[in-house]
């Protein structure tokens, strides 16, 4: 009862007109940035920070805070008509998304994810209403080793996507750990692998990172003749775009796993959308009857991630706002914005400022609303932007990713960095290396790194130590099925056991 | 008779000069003053410049826009105000971390000089940070819990990051009690907080903000502070000084700085708006509840506890046996 008042005050709260135009300014804000390639929920939150100093504390926050779940409703728009993600988190919808478009599928795929994204973020703030306090307190047993594991799990998860062979998948997510490895060390301050470059002090830019292995990329493979699929304006009509029946369905049971395991992977502090979303990927390959048809369109590999990205947005406030532990950059400025306002959130925050959560959380749903109403319409126009032939429509791209990636830090190393990957990833697709596993280890790499170096001093540099925690056990346990599974052990068990006979022979 | 035009222009453009700043420093400010604050906005640095800002601008009678210009330590955006005319419309919100702690810590990378390339206008305010003890743990005063770690070599305790004044400070207080601890260092005073709770840590520094938010919750127990004085948040609170280690003495500080060679005159003007600014009623209230003690010294004064400042913390940097490759 007492329950069911709060919420309908939190509704009241952002139900006020004043509240619904910032929830819509921010939603739309966020839609925008996470469109465009280069511009993320981060530096627009950033920029729109010193605005929110003249708001009253919840509507600055639902404003902020539609910023970055609007980002992950547009990220995957870039991801499905071109191949290019608009957040990291978005790269897994790439695998899929893509092959849709190539199809001629671009209006069901952003349909779909449309409508998966709004299923999973409002489920997710069901959540967030009902289970702020046992999920934080859930969250607050794991320490790093379990960390650690649940991060491992996501890169094997990322390795063994089931397109191309394993051990490709496994050599970029080594790759990616090795890139993040750059910059200084977060334990002792000693620049690493620098090369003496000050620009690196501070590591290989995300941003310019991913814009290159895949935007640059493949701005560059369509140089090379592989153009995008062309469309004319008439298959743009509404009726094109609705989904048919079966692949709602196929939809259904994904959007409801990608929820669970978006929900799950937001409220840890640090894990961050893009694990979720691979996470949720993965879980749909092994489970599928058919993993065969993954990385061809497949409905449930667009479906899975984004309600897990969109779910793990959401559920990444409880730690922010119930233990005061920023889940990453985005959440800690949003911190800042509560502190500009003299609010420090912390265990207390619920009870001592529940207007504000509660408000927050009803504009969570609120927003989601706006955000469908706004991106069904958009679809339409996003989808004509394949209708601009390629020799007008890649120049154009490469000039705003080039003034995106410049303008994060106002530095035009980031630009050469971009290119050099740009000119990586071409080379990388020309062989069947798959990229987002190379993200993805270079994400959750500096994360995994300080887990692992934390767990390990706290375990007196033991490594047991993994296992003794039982959730971080559990987690490797997964991690071996996973390795074991996907592994081609067949032929290297009859290798070894001729090699084996071999030698008998030989004595 | 060139070299007398050249003379003659020369003088000109001197005395212009001269009478030009004279002139200005009695108009000034006739245009919004930018403040840089080195830091993403939502950090400590911004919150306390946005706070002061305001009541600032009214005592100057010119607005005071804030800029943060974040990265590299607080590095960037100090050079930025170290490099920009010295005409009082660009001043710098700096503190401890960019202006002492990291003049030692990125020794020659750094493109400024603090003592030679700022006029110090003021400092604002100070803050100590607190040792803490988790809930339960049974050494809660200085001396018992040095005992201890004298004891038990290779204790852990937590930290709010490498490199910053919690984790210097802390350096301080191994070398001074002679103790071998071994560092975990996390990634802000939330997470160290966090720490404590679950046990994965029983001893940790921590900055006042964050400590007591520890303390309230009951998380933690502090143990002693590391200013001069005890602090009006925790006057139950021993410092270092009172408990024996009488060398522990290291605080976090935010102060204002202009380019230097600033006129006097303009400097002065900067230092009487924001010795109102810390008078202000808003700003009283928010600085009692942020635990920090406002300072508001001179420019003389100020000049002397930067170059301090600078001497202590280099000290601390040569213990923690870290520095940033040249």
């Amino acid at each position: 009862m007492d329950l069911f008042n709060q919420i309908l005050g939190g509704f009241a709260t952002a139900t006020t007109p004043h509240n619904i135009l910032f929830c819509f300014i921010g939603v739309t804000i966020g839609t925008f940035v996470g469109v465009l390639p280069g511009l993320g929920p981060l530096a627009a939150i950033a920029l729109c920070l010193p605005i929110t100093f003249y708001l009253d504390p919840t509507t600055a926050m639902i404003m902020l805070a539609g910023i970055f779940y609007g980002a992950q409703y547009g990220s995957s728009t870039a991801s499905i008509l071109l191949n290019i993600p608009g957040t990291a988190s978005a790269a897994v919808t790439c695998l899929d998304g893509y092959p849709l478009t190539q199809k001629g599928q671009a209006g069901v795929a952003l349909m779909i994810t449309t409508l998966t994204s709004f299923a999973g973020g409002t489920m997710a703030i069901v959540l967030v209403m009902g289970l702020a306090p046992v999920i934080s307190a859930f969250a607050m047993n794991f320490s790093s080793a379990e960390y650690f594991s649940v991060m491992l799990l996501g890169l094997v998860a990322a390795s063994t996507l089931s397109i191309g062979s394993p051990i490709k998948g496994m050599t970029m997510v080594v790759a990616g750990l090795a890139l993040s490895m750059i910059g200084t060390d977060k334990y002792t301050g000693e620049f690493r692998f620098t090369g003496g470059i000050l620009d690196l002090a501070e590591g290989v830019s995300l941003v310019a990172l991913s814009i290159g292995l895949f935007g640059v990329a493949e701005i560059l493979s369509s140089f090379a003749g592989k153009g995008p699929v062309l469309l004319n304006a008439s298959s743009v009509r509404l009726r094109d775009m609705l989904p048919t029946r079966t692949q709602l369905k196929q939809a259904i049971l994904p959007t409801f796993r990608g929820m669970g395991i978006g929900s799950v992977i937001g409220a840890m502090p640090g894990a961050g959308p893009a694990l979720a979303s691979y996470l949720a990927y993965v879980a749909e390959t092994q489970v599928s009857k058919n993993p065969e048809k993954f990385g061809k369109g497949a409905i449930e590999g667009i479906a899975a991630p984004e309600a897990a990205n969109n779910a793990s947005v959401q559920t990444a406030f409880i730690p922010t706002l119930t233990l005061g532990v920023p889940g990453d950059v985005v959440m800690a400025v949003l911190i800042g914005a509560l502190m500009i306002h003299g609010i420090t959130p912390g265990p207390d925050f619920i009870s001592s400022h529940g207007d504000i959560f509660w408000g927050l959380a009803a504009s969570f749903w609120i927003g989601n609303v706006l955000l469908l109403v706004l991106n069904i319409p958009l679809i339409g126009i996003w989808v004509r932007m394949l209708a601009i032939p390629p020799r007008i429509l890649y120049p154009i791209m490469l000039v705003f990713v080039c003034i995106g990636v410049y303008s994060i830090r106002n530095s035009i190393f980031d630009v050469y960095i971009m290119l050099v990957f740009g000119v990586v990833g071409y080379v990388l697709a020309l062989f069947r290396y798959p990229a987002p596993p190379l993200l993805l280890g270079f994400v959750l790499g500096p994360l995994m790194e300080q887990h692992l170096r934390r767990a390990l001093l706290l375990g007196r540099g033991d490594p047991m130590t993994f296992l003794y925690h039982p959730i971080s056990a559990i987690f490797l346990a997964i991690c071996l099925v996973l390795i074991l599974r996907s592994l081609p052990l067949g032929p290297i068990v009859q290798k070894l056991r001729a090699r084996q006979t071999h030698r008998v022979d030989i004595e | 008779m060139r070299k007398i035009k050249v003379l003659t222009a020369a003088f000109g453009v001197i005395s212009m000069a001269m009478f030009g700043t004279a002139a200005e420093a009695q108009n000034y400010p006739d245009r919004p003053v930018t403040m840089i604050v080195p830091w993403a906005p939502g950090g400590a640095a911004d919150i306390i410049a946005r706070l002061v800002a305001e009541p600032m601008g009214k005592a100057l009678g010119q607005p005071v826009v804030i800029e943060n210009r974040p990265g590299a330590g607080g590095t960037v955006g100090s050079a930025v105000v170290a490099k920009a005319d010295p005409d009082g419309y660009t001043i710098l919100m700096g503190n401890v971390a960019s202006e002492a702690i990291a003049p030692a810590f990125y020794a020659d990378t750094i493109p400024y000089k603090v003592l030679e390339d700022f006029a110090p206008v003021t400092q604002l305010i100070q803050q100590p940070s607190v040792l803490l003890v988790s809930k339960d743990f049974e050494f809660d005063n200085v001396k018992d819990l040095m005992a201890f770690a004298k004891e038990n070599p290779g204790e852990l305790y937590a930290t709010p990051g490498v490199g910053n004044s919690p984790y210097l400070t802390f350096e301080l207080i191994k070398d001074n009690y002679d103790v071998d601890m071994e560092n975990v260092p996390y990634d802000s005073g939330a997470e160290v907080n966090n720490a404590l709770n679950a046990g994965d840590v029983q001893i940790a520094i921590n900055n006042l903000p964050e400590a007591i938010k520890a303390i309230q919750a009951g998380i933690a127990k502090p143990v002693a502070v590391t200013a001069a004085e005890r602090n009006p948040l925790l006057p139950d609170v021993p410092t270092f000084v009172e408990s024996g280690g009488d060398k522990i003495v290291a605080i976090s500080w935010q102060g204002i700085f202009a380019p230097a060679g600033t006129p006097d005159a303009i400097v002065q003007k900067l230092y009487e708006a924001t010795a109102a600014a810390l008078k202000d009623e808003n700003v009283v209230q928010r600085n009692k509840e942020l635990g920090s003690v406002p300072v508001g010294s001179t420019p003389e004064e100020f000049k002397a506890f930067v170059a301090s400042e600078i001497e202590n913390w280099a000290y601390m940097v040569k213990l923690a046996g870290a520095s940033a490759p040249k």
